[in-house]
């Protein structure tokens, strides 16, 4: 028969756990509902991060942010610390999703790695940026493809 | 003016109340304001009349055997006692303040039939419908809610236990969330887990140093 503390202790862990929680945007905003009320963006931040696992990275930080910038995740592979971008479409037509990552949203994913790199003293460590793009038409799962290496550390 | 470190709990406030009539008096009090991670417990105790529990203090000038000692006394020995909480994401919804209290209504209402008045540490709770009466240091002043105050924290010092398996790299069972020098220092190196409170410094400065939330 188990004390009643415990259960209340059960009982909020449940709780606590039982949605997939605030892990995505970094909003404070309560997630109502099942995953199925999760915004496109947020299922795919998700697939792309459980994709990098089972390649073997190291999830280390999900949405990283600064004034200068935002990485969706950073992880690790090998002794290499990797900034990962996470780019999603419904519709391959408009071509690879990698092609949006611009000059814009280069400079910014830099400075914020760079911020990345001074916080946590992980500056002797070599890194690089890859992008995991994530094409979902409705007809079939979702393609995903990993280009590592996607491009250089900028010089801003 | 005597210290109010010399002071134990007495029974005044409930006596004051059954004088006035009131039958079911239950003491609130809350733990886990203060930390930076994990949910803020409250708890709801009512005392059988005239019950003296040697040794019940304020939950913080307990030892940790005291107080584990006077948990299992008055969860065995108390008319009814109850705990509600406010987990860390709500905490950053709402504010830990507003949180508290609606720790502290989930403990009222979660006892088996609703007191008639209320001693609370030092909130007000006029949302609740029931006469109360709010004491600042309450837990030193009244035994019920120095009763409340011991199962809040005992509570939570368990709760925060478990989340410790959970998340082994903060070491929870030895600070149970609060801002000790060993947590900032893991904190910095781990970054913050689903239980930290993001509206709290040094977390909000740590991955939000700009609290304006951006939109997918």
């Amino acid at each position: 028969m188990r004390a009643w503390w415990q259960r209340f202790v059960t009982a909020v862990q449940s709780v606590m756990f039982r949605l997939r929680r605030r892990g995505t945007q970094g909003s404070a905003g309560r997630h109502a509902g099942s995953v199925s009320s999760q915004s496109f963006g947020q299922q795919s931040e998700q697939l792309a991060e459980r994709y990098l696992q089972r390649r073997g990275y190291t999830i280390m930080h999900r949405n990283y942010r600064v004034t200068q910038g935002e990485i969706d995740l950073v992880a690790q592979d090998g002794d290499t610390v990797v900034f990962v971008e996470v780019k999603a479409r419904r519709n391959s037509s408009f071509g690879s999703p990698v092609l949006a990552v611009d000059a814009r949203k280069q400079q910014r994913l830099t400075k914020a790695a760079r911020h990345y790199l001074h916080r946590f003293h992980l500056g002797n460590r070599s890194c690089r940026f890859d992008v995991v793009s994530i094409t979902q038409d409705a007809s079939h799962d979702p393609n995903i493809e990993l280009i590592q290496n996607a491009f250089e550390l900028g010089e801003s | 003016m005597t210290s109010l470190a010399a002071v134990e709990p007495d029974g005044f406030f409930e006596a004051e109340a059954t004088v006035r009539g009131f039958r079911r008096i239950a003491g609130i009090d809350e733990a886990g304001r203060g930390p930076l991670a994990g949910p803020v417990v409250a708890a709801a105790v009512v005392l059988p009349r005239q019950k003296v529990f040697p040794g019940l203090k304020d939950s913080k000038c307990l030892s940790p055997s005291e107080r584990n000692r006077l948990f299992a006394e008055i969860s065995d020995q108390a008319r009814d006692v109850s705990v509600g909480h406010a987990d860390a994401e709500e905490i950053d919804e709402i504010g830990i303040v507003p949180a508290t209290r609606k720790a502290m209504g989930r403990a009222v209402r979660g006892l088996s039939s609703p007191p008639d008045y209320l001693l609370i540490d030092a909130v007000p709770l006029p949302e609740m419908g029931i006469a109360h009466r709010a004491i600042v240091k309450g837990d030193l002043l009244s035994r019920s809610i120095a009763a409340a105050s011991v199962i809040a924290k005992v509570t939570r010092d368990r709760l925060m236990a478990e989340l410790h398996d959970r998340y082994p790299q903060y070491n929870f069972l030895a600070h149970k969330g609060y801002g000790t020098r060993e947590h900032l220092t893991l904190l910095d190196q781990f970054g913050p887990c689903d239980v930290h409170r993001r509206c709290f410094r040094p977390i909000s400065e740590m991955t939000f140093p700009r609290l304006d939330t951006p939109t997918q």
